[in-house]
């Protein structure tokens, strides 16, 4: 989608503070490249197409995927408002399930969009709002 | 041949589609869309057009594809980029895109 159709959806973001970073891929979603996978969309129940780690209950409850994050090392960190120290996941949820994720790395946060780009972006509350709701969690890893 | 009324009619749910969904990180999510269900809807007329779509422009179609063909050629723990491959193979073999 063009950058006008990200801003709509995401209204805080302006070209000072975000760059799109990737094409558009259907292959996979937030969850998984912040986990390090670009080869399949996680997400329950596992229907083709889906992968979602074996052992774990099939649902998009945060508490869940907590425990999927912290299975790749990551620990609670706590204030969204701090700036991480090396990498860290942000969780955004609505109502108690999860809608995205935003991943910090190198110096800045990063997000994949759905089915849309990926992005690098200045701040975890350029992307709270209507679609995502806002960030409840972030969880950092000392490398 | 999809009818140019069929054609269009599937061309504008599509874009309601993507442009209501495209940033969703959920399929589960994505799935349940009006627009989606309407395209579901339109049954085997619409798997020519939904091939083309997979084909052109890659995104989730599987579950429509699915319940409309009544039939599965995606292999357990595939992929996304593999259950298109299966499906536009589906679609070849059946002649139903080039």
């Amino acid at each position: 989608m063009s950058a006008s159709e990200i801003e709509r959806d995401f209204p805080s973001l302006t070209p000072d503070n975000y760059s799109v970073a990737s094409p558009e891929d259907f292959n996979y979603n937030c969850l998984a490249i912040a986990l390090g996978d670009v080869t399949n969309w996680w997400e329950p129940p596992g229907e083709f197409g889906f992968y979602w780690p074996p052992g774990f209950p099939s649902d998009l409850m945060v508490e869940t995927v907590i425990k999927i994050i912290k299975l790749h090392g990551y620990i609670v960190e706590g204030d969204k408002r701090s700036e991480p120290h090396t990498q860290a996941i942000a969780i955004f949820a609505k109502d108690g399930e999860w809608t995205h994720f935003a991943k910090y790395t190198g110096g800045q946060w990063w997000s994949k969009l759905g089915e849309d780009h990926d992005i690098s972006h200045t701040s975890l509350e350029l992307l709270e709002g209507d679609l995502y709701g806002e960030v409840v969690l972030v969880l950092r890893r000392d490398t | 041949m999809a009818s140019e009324r069929l054609r269009a009619e599937f061309r504008s749910l599509v874009e309601q589609w993507r442009r209501d969904t495209h940033h969703f990180s959920q399929i589960s999510k994505k799935v349940t869309h009006p627009a989606y269900f309407r395209i579901m809807g339109m049954g085997e007329r619409a798997i020519p057009l939904l091939l083309e779509e997979l084909r052109d422009r890659p995104s989730h179609w599987f579950s429509a594809l699915k319940a409309i063909a009544n039939f599965d050629p995606v292999p357990t723990g595939a992929s996304p980029a593999m259950a298109r491959d299966a499906w536009l193979e589906w679609g070849r073999k059946n002649r139903l895109i080039d």
